[in-house]
């Protein structure tokens, strides 16, 4: 089995981005794979529970359906606590499956073996 | 004659491995899934879905405007992993 990890910098400010890359992360979830949503920058918003409402990309699902998927699939969302801390996000605001943290845990996956994929 | 049919109509990428999923789910090792799929895309997809599940894709067939795709489910599905990581809280 590989680690795919899907990095994601947008939010509402691109939600074609954002709900690409949790469809990637569906996928490899469906085809047997581990699967890592990395949120950064902005992306970081997307874990944040009812921000996803009314977000729907042209051709997606609802955001809030991907997501949430991927999350009832096993999926691990990971989200910067660089990116979150100046934006006043705390892990109390996550959605479910979502944790905080730092870049010493997505290097230990990169050097692990993880496979990167930027949106 | 497959074990049973799915119309995928023109969907693709995530939302036709999803629907396959689910349809896969329903049957036993062994038998196989019709697939009607009218994104030509679909083809190189769930080849690929296949040879990573352990499926095996046993043929697919150019029929007017859509292809079927026959797919037979592994004796042993690989199982997807569903461990959720609790790492610590990190900050810069």
């Amino acid at each position: 089995m590989g680690h795919v990890l899907v990095n994601n910098t947008r939010g509402k400010d691109d939600v074609e981005r954002a709900s690409l890359s949790f469809l990637v992360g569906n996928v490899a979830l469906n085809s047997g794979q581990e699967a890592t949503v990395l949120l950064t920058i902005e992306g970081v918003w997307v874990a944040t529970n009812g921000y996803n409402d009314g977000l729907q990309a042209n051709g997606f699902d609802p955001l809030s359906d991907l997501v949430q998927k991927f999350a009832a699939n096993g999926g691990r969302i990971w989200v910067c606590g660089a990116c979150a801390k100046p934006r006043g996000i705390t892990q109390e605001q996550l959605v479910e499956g979502a944790q905080i943290v730092g870049a010493a845990t997505a290097v230990e996956a990169l050097v692990n073996g993880a496979q990167s994929l930027s949106f | 004659m497959a074990h049973a049919t799915l119309d995928a109509g023109a969907e693709n990428c995530g939302r036709l491995i999803g629907l396959v999923v689910e349809a896969m789910a329903q049957l036993a090792p062994g038998q196989t899934l019709a697939v009607r799929a009218y994104d030509p895309s679909s083809q190189i997809d769930l080849a690929a879905w296949c040879r990573m599940t352990g499926h095996e894709l046993r043929s697919v067939t150019p029929i007017a405007n859509h292809l079927e795709l026959v797919i037979q489910k592994a004796a042993e599905t690989k199982e997807v992993s569903h461990g959720t990581r609790t790492g610590q809280q990190h900050a810069r």
